[in-house]
């Protein structure tokens, strides 16, 4: 096989990769502002209680978390898609490293505004989501599009729970044709192609919502 | 003149340590009341404490004869009748001109975007900044801001304003700026207190100075009076300069 035709058999596998990284990355945004929201608005106990999830799911091998979701879940009665288990475990542990990026853009927020927020009459929730949130995901944007690269390159672990992602498709094209320094190659530009497209459309967003006068962290 | 600020006996203390001491002080409707005072003397703690920013460790503060340190006081409408204007102006930096001065009447006083977006830029108008309503905070120079953060407070129709050190970020003339601008908000029947320790504005004010050291109240007079004791050695030290 010619390296356009390896190009385009890998192809079919793109379109679950994108599935893969895009609902493993919505899953760690929704959970990463969940996480903040109640450590910031919650009690000491809420305070405690998050930061010990994130300290345990920072710990956890992703491959790990994966087999545990896919292959234990089942054994007391939770059989879930494949792509659910990839939510659940890449997108958990992408999710508190996204909550530790949240935090520290969080501290970035002028503690002033927050004051002068309050003494309007605003309540703390109020403040949180009209004030700090919106500073918040515009600070953030660097460290958690870092996640968002973290998740595509961790995407191939779908393979293992049977999705015919981008490495799926190469390691079965590899067994059949032995020519695999170019198909894992031909893999590679496609990481990087979407890497790239990545990266663009995270420039698009900044850019959009750039606050004037104000850089990013 | 009734009162419509009563604080009585009010300390504060952090960790141990007391940074207001049985201060107490009245002001009436329309009142201008100006606060002066070494930095770290619990100027700016005292203005805390009176919309609740900060909780006193003891004393009583009572607004339009209520005692406002009950657990039942409904801390969000005491902080729309006591406006806080902040040091450092303390604009909300996402949000352009217009959005910071309409963002508490849509969240608090129940108007729709626009209607409050139309208030704000009525009140903006007053204080001459109608045409910079899309411009963010960080386009603004010291006295724009300071502009903006006065509108902010006073969209909300507060019957107290309460002012942090108003002229600490700005220049000599910018500050003549800001003495005769408090002085029409005064006149507008708005009661202020303002807290400074820059004695030009204190003496452009026209108003007599409560003095703060260490955390009590010292002495209470005009600039022009309080800089003839020369006997009050706190006094002197504050006033020594000139």
């Amino acid at each position: 096989m010619n390296f356009f035709e390896i190009l385009r058999v890998l192809a079919n596998g793109i379109g679950y990769t994108l599935l893969v990284t895009l609902v493993c990355s919505v899953t760690a945004l929704g959970f990463g502002l969940l996480m903040i929201t109640i450590r910031t608005l919650g009690g000491r106990g809420a305070k405690w209680a998050v930061d010990a999830a994130v300290y345990c799911l920072r710990g956890v091998p992703v491959l790990v978390l994966l087999f545990l979701v896919y292959f234990g879940l089942p054994l007391v009665g939770f059989k879930l898609p494949p792509l659910a288990a990839m939510a659940l475990s890449l997108g958990l542990i992408a999710g508190a490293y996204v909550t530790e990026v949240f935090r520290g853009a969080l501290d970035s927020v002028d503690p002033q505004e927050v004051q002068a927020a309050l003494a309007l009459g605003l309540k703390r929730p109020q403040v949180f989501r009209s004030v700090q949130v919106p500073q918040m995901l515009r600070f953030c944007a660097p460290g958690v599009l870092n996640e968002f690269t973290s998740i595509l390159k961790y995407s191939p672990f779908a393979y293992t729970v049977g999705i015919p992602e981008i490495t799926k498709q190469a390691t079965l094209l590899a067994g059949k044709t032995l020519q695999g320094v170019e198909i894992y190659l031909a893999a590679g530009i496609l990481y990087f192609l979407i890497y790239r497209l990545l990266l663009v459309f995270a420039r698009v967003v900044e850019r959009r919502f750039r606050i004037p006068g104000v850089t990013a962290l | 003149m009734t009162s419509l600020l009563s604080i009585r006996d009010l300390t504060k203390q952090f960790d141990g340590t007391p940074v207001l001491e049985g201060v107490s002080l009245e002001l009436a409707h329309g009142e201008f009341k100006v606060i002066m005072g070494p930095s770290g003397c619990g100027k700016s703690t005292l203005l805390r404490c009176i919309n609740r920013l900060i909780e006193p460790t003891s004393g009583v503060i009572e607004f339009k004869g209520q005692d406002i340190m009950q657990a039942s006081t409904d801390v969000s409408w005491l902080r729309q009748q006591i406006g806080f204007v902040f040091q450092q102006f303390a604009l909300f930096r996402h949000l352009t001109v217009l959005e910071n001065v309409s963002l508490a009447l849509h969240k608090l006083r129940g108007f729709s975007r626009s209607e409050a977006k139309s208030r704000a830029l009525q009140e903006l108008a007053q204080f001459g900044m109608a045409g910079f309503a899309d411009k963010f905070p960080a386009e603004l120079s010291g006295g724009q801001k300071q502009r903006v953060a006065i509108a902010r407070a006073l969209v909300m129709d507060p019957q107290v304003l309460l002012m942090d050190e108003p002229t600490s970020a700005l220049d000599p003339v910018k500050s003549r700026e800001v003495a005769q601008l408090l002085r029409g908000l005064s006149q507008r029947g708005v009661a202020i207190i303002c807290v400074t320790h820059d004695l030009s504005l204190a003496e452009s004010l026209l108003q007599d100075v409560t003095f703060v050291d260490s955390g009590r109240i010292h002495a209470v007079g005009s600039v022009a009076s309080l800089a003839q004791r020369v006997d009050d050695p706190v006094i002197q030290h504050f006033f020594g300069h000139r």
